[in-house]
């Protein structure tokens, strides 16, 4: 993959794709295994995403100079 | 009595002034007190009298309008109602039909909202193609509300509840008073310009039209138009419209409402993950089995086909041709030997040899000539005498 911080948004319509790619038929047999191959990893960065992070809930605030900076609350 | 003229019948007459009536009289704001209020138990349709100090006339709320009135309509309640004139025919009779109606407490607050709205709605404001999609799936939230409500905790519960992966940032901001347009409107500014956010919930909690006010202020309403990231609005409960629900890419009736619609079911994403993952190896399974089937045929065809088995053929068949050529130069050898055999013995039957086996001998002169004739040899010469043993030498001594 090229783009390493797909979110999730593209990352699934991207997997639809490829699912719909191979599903046809169309590919040849190099293809399918590179498309598989890439959704499989596709698929684990997305569950990692997902299950991975620690929630978080930030506020924006005006730093003195004027700038927005994230202020963890809770 | 006068010629026959031809004259107007009541019900004609009746039909003409409701004629004249709906197309003058139409979409009025009255404002009066309710009086012979009248709630019909089957139909659900309201019947009352609008009065002041010096005149009233009858009106009709039909079932289809009242029921999404926010107040209980009561005798002595002073109103500002939205109406037509109609007549009704059978009686002759006038009476208002009521679309919209408001305590007048909120009159002035209410026609303020519907000058805004109209404003907006001709600006093409609250339509369709500037509406922007909401994210399917966004990592991070901003909130725009107070920070200290209950409506930023409902929020943050049903987020963590349904997407505990999807990041919260919240803009706190005053959602009440003089002062709560210009937080609101700095609050989406502020989220607008810092980076990765997915999309925003604009909310608050419950309250009196007045309580929510703010978000149906002009300012505020351009804002969120403004807005380059998608604006959830999540005001007041289920039955408050403000010109910010208008106006926002999508209207939730609540503020945990806007969570639930925006925040995405982790369970949901992770089981179309699954899906997904099993279709990708459904499919490789496939093309992998589809592949070999045709290598399995191929290297069938390609066995048949191979050189080494051409070469077993094409040996097999020297090998034949072989055996038959031997088996063909064997018999003409034995039919030449047979042929060869009776030639010699006939042969063998001629040989002078033979004769001289019988006892017969021949006469060579000294010149190793055959000698047929006696007289060929003259008395006294020598000659040969070739018997089947041997020969002799002998002379001839006189003419015989």
């Amino acid at each position: 993959m090229k783009n390493k911080k797909k979110d999730l948004e593209t990352s699934i319509a991207y997997l639809e794709k490829l699912v719909t790619k191979m599903e046809s038929g169309n590919g040849s047999l190099e293809e399918n295994i590179q498309w598989f191959d890439e959704g499989i990893k596709l698929i684990e960065v997305c569950r990692k995403e997902l299950t991975g992070s620690e929630k978080k809930i930030d506020e924006l605030i005006k730093n003195v100079d004027g700038s927005l900076i994230l202020k963890n609350i809770k | 009595m006068p010629v026959k003229k031809s004259y107007l019948t009541v019900s004609k007459l009746n039909s003409d002034i409701k004629n004249l009536v709906e197309v003058n009289l139409s979409n009025l704001w009255v404002e009066g007190e309710i009086s012979n209020y009248h709630l019909h138990p089957s139909s659900g349709h309201m019947y009352f009298t609008l009065k002041d100090a010096n005149g009233e006339i009858k009106c009709v709320m039909f079932r289809g309008n009242n029921n999404s009135l926010k107040f209980i309509p009561d005798n002595g309640i002073q109103v500002i109602i939205n109406c037509s004139v109609t007549i009704y025919e059978q009686r002759g009779q006038i009476q208002l039909r009521v679309f919209e109606m408001k305590p007048e407490g909120e009159g002035d607050l209410f026609l303020a909202f519907e000058k805004l709205k109209l404003k907006l709605l001709s600006e093409n404001l609250f339509e369709q193609v500037h509406k922007k999609n909401i994210p399917k799936y966004p990592r991070v939230i901003g909130i725009v509300t107070s920070g200290t409500s209950a409506a930023f905790e409902d929020i943050c519960n049903v987020i963590n509840r349904r997407a505990p992966h999807v990041k919260i940032i919240l803009r706190s901001v005053i959602v009440q008073g003089n002062d709560a347009s210009r937080t609101i409107i700095k609050g989406i500014k502020d989220l607008n310009s810092y980076e990765n956010i997915d999309v925003i919930i604009l909310a608050r909690g419950g309250g009196s039209i007045e309580d929510l006010w703010c978000f149906n202020e002009e300012s505020v309403a351009r804002s969120i138009f403004a807005s380059k990231i998608p604006v959830v609005s999540g005001i007041g409960h289920e039955t408050d419209f403000t010109i910010s629900d208008f106006v926002s890419d999508l209207r939730a009736p609540t503020p945990s409402a806007a969570a639930e619609l925006v925040a995405p079911e982790q369970e949901h994403i992770l089981r179309i993950l699954n899906q997904m993952e099993e279709q990708l190896y459904k499919s490789v399974k496939k093309s992998l089995e589809k592949n070999m089937l045709k290598v399995d045929y191929l290297d069938e065809k390609l066995r048949y086909f191979q050189p080494k088995k051409r070469i077993e053929v094409q040996i097999n068949k020297i090998n034949e041709l072989q055996k038959r050529l031997c088996s063909q130069i064997k018999i003409h050898h034995q039919n030449k030997k047979r042929e060869l055999n009776s030639v010699y013995k006939q042969f063998n039957g001629l040989s002078p040899n033979r004769v001289l086996d019988r006892g017969y001998s021949i006469i060579f002169s000294n010149e190793n000539k055959v000698i047929r004739q006696s007289n060929k040899i003259k008395v006294g010469e020598l000659f040969k005498a070739q018997t089947a043993n041997g020969a002799l030498i002998a002379k001839k001594t006189k003419e015989a």
